[in-house]
C-alpha cells in the first residue's frame, strides 16, 4: 500500500513539474499542473498519515521521513499561498526541485522508527520541527532565488523571452528570498538550541561534534552570515539571489553527501 | 434572415478615402433617420471611427440599396470609394464583427478602445431603433471581445514606446507607485513618457529641463515638479526611475553622476531609460551594477517589438474562440428560426383542434365530463402525434443553410403569418434592450 502512495506521490510531483514548465509557455496548462500537485499532495499526505500512524508520532526521525516531511511543508505551502499572492509560476521551479529531492530520497533506507534517540524527549522533538521549517525557508529562498536569477538575465540582456513576461518583479522576489533566509535562520538557530538541550538531556553534553552536527553548524554560519550582509551590508538582488542558491546546495550536500559519507543515526 | 456587413477600413483603404464615406456624429443620426430607403432592411447598425466605416444590416437587402443609400449620406459616387470596399455574409459577417470587437482586426492589434466603440455604435442604432435583428449578433461580439481579453493576452503588454517605459519598471519594481521618477526633457517623447508615469501614480515625478518655463508647464499639468539641468544630479540620486529624451549633443547623465547617486541610496533599484539620439546617457552606467539597468531607445523598441509578437502569437487564440462563438450564434439564428415556425404550426393546429373540438362537444350535450376528457385527449393526441415527425425534421434543419429554403417552404404551406412573439422580441432589440 505505501509503494501505491509513494509511485502515486512521484507521479503528481513529476507531472505537475512538466506541466508547471509548461503553463510557463501557456497558461491552460496551470489547473492540470494543479491537480497533479493536489495528487501528489494528497498522496503523500496519506503516506505520511499512515507512517505516522503505525510509529505514534511525527514521521521525521529518519532523514528519509524528515526529506518527506520537507517536501509535504513546501508543496502545503505552495498550494495554500501561491494562487493567493498571484505566485503561481513559482510552481515551474518549485516542483523540479521538490520531485528531485523525494527521488533522491528514495535510494535512502525506509525503514520506520519512533524516535532515534530515546530520552530526548520533547525537545528532539522541537528540534526536528523547528529544523524541518528553516530548511523549507531555505528551499523557497533558493527557489525564488533561481527565479530571480532568471528574470533578471533577460532583462540585463534586453532579451525578454518567457521569464520576462510571467515571473513576478524582481523588487518581489529579492524581497521574498531575504525575509526566506531571515526567517529560516531564525528558525534554525532555535532548533539548534533544541537540539542542545536535548542532547543535554539524553547524554549531559550539549553539543556531540559528529561530521553531520559540524556541517550543519556550518549551514547556519553561512545562513548567519547571509542574514547579517542582508541587515547590515544591504546585500541585494542578484549577489543574495546567488547565495540563496549557495546555501540550499551546501544544505543538499549535507543531507545526501555527508549522511553518505559518514552514515550516522541523526 | 441575412445578415452582411460592407465598409472601409484602414486595411484595404487608404485615409484619404476613409474620411471621405466616414459618417460624422450628426451624419449618424441622418442616416438612421433615411435607412427606411433600404428596401428589406431589418435591422442596422453603423461602425464609424478613424480607422474603419462598416455597415451591419440584416434583411435580405441587396447591396446595391445599401451603397446607393450610402452614396447619398456621404455623397460621394460610389466608383470612388467601391474599391476599396470589403463585403460579408452571414457567418463571414458575424466572424468579422467579433474580429472587430477582439481588437485583432484593429491596427494597434488587441487594443481594447475598439470594444467600446463597437457598444457605442450598438446603442447609438439602439437611440434610433434600428437594431432590430442585429441584436443577437452584437450581443455575441461583445462577449467575444470580452473572452479575447479575459482568456488571451491579445491585449497584454505594452505597444507604445511611452508606456513600455512603465511597464519595464513594473518588471523590476512591481507597483511604480512608491517611485520617484525623474524625466529630463520637455518634448514629444518626454512628454509621452511623463504622462504615463503619472497616470501610473509614481509617488514623486519630477520634470528636468533646460528651459525651466518648459518643464514647468508640463509639470503643472501633470502634477510634478520641475527643475532646471542645474539641479539634475540630486535629481538622479533621488530618482528610482530616470528617463531622458532631450537633443543635447553630449550626455547629460555620467557615469560619475550615476555612481554617485548609488551611494547612499536607500532603494534597491535604479532604471535608466535613454530615449535620446545622440544618447543623453552615458551607455557605461549599465555596467555600475547588477541592481542597475540601463536601456537606450533600440533596447525598448526591441521590447515593444517582442510585445507585439507576443500578441500576434495570441491572435490564433482568439480566432478560436471567436469561431466558437460563430458557431453559436449561426446555431442559435438557425434554431430561432425553425424554433419560430415550429411554434407558429404548433398554435395554429392548437387553435384548429380547439376549435373543432368545441363544435364537436356542443353537437355531444350528454357527455360526461370524464368522457368529454377523454374526448378532448384523443384530439390532442391524433394532433401531437401528426405534427411529431414534421417538428423532429425541422429541429434537425437546425442552422443549416442549405436548408434554409425548407422553413420558408413550411412556412407557405401551412400559411403561417409573423408570430407576436417573434415581433415582440424585435420590439425589445430595437430599443437595445
Amino acid at each position: 500500500m505505501g509503494a501505491l502512495f509513494i509511485a502515486l506521490t512521484l507521479l503528481g510531483y513529476l507531472g505537475s513539474a512538466i506541466l508547471a514548465v509548461a503553463q510557463l509557455y501557456d497558461m491552460k496548462q496551470a489547473k492540470w499542473a494543479d491537480l497533479l500537485a493536489w495528487l501528489g499532495f494528497a498522496a503523500q499526505t496519506v503516506w505520511l498519515a499512515q507512517r505516522g500512524w503505525s510509529i505514534g508520532n511525527i514521521p521525521a526521525a529518519t532523514l528519509y521521513d524528515w526529506i518527506a516531511f520537507v517536501v509535504w511543508i513546501a508543496v502545503g505551502l505552495y498550494l495554500v499561498l501561491a494562487r493567493r499572492f498571484g505566485m503561481t509560476p513559482v510552481a515551474a521551479f518549485l516542483f523540479p526541485v521538490v520531485f528531485a529531492l523525494w527521488a533522491a530520497s528514495q535510494a535512502m533506507s525506509h525503514r520506520v522508527t519512533a524516535e532515534l534517540m530515546p530520552g530526548a524527549g520533547p525537545w528532539l522533538t522541537l528540534h526536528l520541527l523547528l529544523t524541518t521549517l528553516a530548511h523549507v525557508a531555505f528551499l523557497m529562498a533558493a527557489v525564488f532565488g533561481i527565479m530571480y536569477m532568471e528574470k533578471e538575465r533577460e532583462l540585463r540582456t534586453k532579451q525578454v523571452r518567457l521569464f520576462y513576461y510571467q515571473l513576478p518583479a524582481l523588487d518581489a522576489m529579492d524581497t521574498l528570498t531575504g525575509r526566506l533566509i531571515v526567517a529560516g535562520w531564525g528558525l534554525l538557530t532555535l532548533a539548534l538550541a533544541a537540539g542542545a538541550l536535548g542532547s543535554d538531556a539524553l547524554s549531559g553534553t550539549y553539543w556531540v561534534w559528529t561530521p553531520k552536527v559540524t556541517v550543519s553548524l556550518l549551514i547556519w554560519g553561512l545562513y548567519g552570515f547571509l542574514v547579517l550582509t542582508r541587515v547590515i551590508g544591504r546585500w541585494q538582488g542578484h549577489r543574495v539571489a546567488i547565495w540563496s542558491m549557495v546555501g540550499f546546495l551546501a544544505v543538499v550536500i549535507n543531507l545526501f553527501g555527508i549522511s553518505l559519507l559518514f552514515p550516522t543515526r541523526w | 434572415m441575412k445578415i452582411q456587413v460592407v465598409g472601409v477600413n484602414h486595411r484595404d483603404a487608404p485615409v484619404a478615402v476613409r474620411e471621405r464615406v466616414a459618417f460624422g456624429p450628426d451624419m449618424l443620426d441622418k442616416a438612421y433617420a433615411t435607412r427606411s430607403s433600404m428596401r428589406l432592411e431589418e435591422g442596422i447598425v453603423i461602425l464609424s471611427t478613424c480607422n474603419r466605416t462598416e455597415l451591419y444590416v440584416a434583411g435580405d437587402v441587396v447591396l446595391a440599396d445599401i451603397l446607393a443609400w450610402w452614396e447619398r449620406l456621404v455623397e460621394v459616387p460610389r466608383g470612388e470609394f467601391s474599391d476599396a470596399l470589403f463585403w460579408y455574409e452571414d457567418g463571414a459577417a458575424a466572424q468579422h464583427l467579433m474580429r472587430v470587437a477582439a481588437g485583432i482586426d484593429s491596427m494597434v492589434l488587441g487594443e481594447t478602445q475598439i470594444l467600446g466603440q463597437v457598444k457605442d455604435a450598438y446603442e447609438k442604432a439602439g437611440q434610433f431603433h434600428a437594431v432590430g435583428r442585429l441584436h443577437r449578433l452584437f450581443h455575441y461580439a461583445f462577449r467575444a471581445g470580452k473572452r479575447a481579453h479575459s482568456e488571451t493576452e491579445i491585449g497584454r503588454n505594452a505597444l507604445s514606446l511611452g508606456y513600455a517605459v512603465v511597464e519595464l519598471s513594473k518588471k523590476v519594481f512591481g507597483s511604480v507607485e512608491e517611485c520617484t521618477a525623474l524625466v529630463v526633457g520637455a518634448g514629444e517623447t518626454a512628454t509621452l513618457v511623463a504622462r504615463h508615469l503619472a497616470a501610473q501614480r509614481v509617488s514623486r515625478l519630477t520634470i528636468a529641463n533646460r528651459t525651466l518655463e518648459r518643464a514647468q508647464t508640463l509639470a503643472s499639468s501633470l502634477g510634478a515638479s520641475a527643475i532646471g539641468l542645474g539641479g539634475l544630479a540630486e535629481a538622479v540620486q533621488e530618482a528610482d526611475i530616470v528617463v531622458s529624451a532631450t537633443s543635447a549633443p553630449k550626455p547629460l547623465i555620467t557615469a560619475q553622476m550615476a555612481a554617485k547617486s548609488l551611494k547612499g541610496r536607500s532603494h534597491k533599484f535604479q532604471f535608466f531609460f535613454d530615449m535620446a539620439v545622440p544618447r543623453d546617457i552615458d551607455p557605461s552606467v549599465a555596467s555600475l551594477g547588477s541592481t542597475v539597468f540601463l536601456y537606450d531607445i533600440d533596447d525598448v523598441t526591441r521590447v515593444v517589438d517582442a510585445n507585439l509578437a507576443k500578441r500576434q502569437r495570441e491572435v490564433q487564440k482568439v480566432e478560436r474562440l471567436i469561431w466558437e462563438e460563430v458557431v453559436q450564434f449561426q446555431h442559435e439564428m438557425g434554431a430561432s428560426q425553425v424554433g419560430t415556425v415550429i411554434k407558429s404550426l404548433r398554435e395554429k393546429a392548437e387553435a384548429i383542434r380547439q376549435q373543432e373540438l368545441d363544435k364537436a362537444l356542443s353537437r355531444l350535450p350528454n357527455l360526461s365530463a370524464e368522457e368529454q376528457a377523454v374526448v378532448a385527449d384523443a384530439t390532442r393526441l391524433i394532433m401531437n402525434k401528426f405534427l411529431n415527425d414534421a417538428m423532429v425534421s425541422m429541429r434537425s434543419w437546425g442552422s443549416d443553410d442549405q436548408k434554409r429554403s425548407y422553413v420558408d417552404a413550411v412556412r407557405e404551406l401551412f400559411r403561417l403569418g409573423e408570430d407576436a412573439d417573434q415581433q415582440g422580441a424585435d420590439g425589445a432589440a430595437a430599443t437595445g434592450k
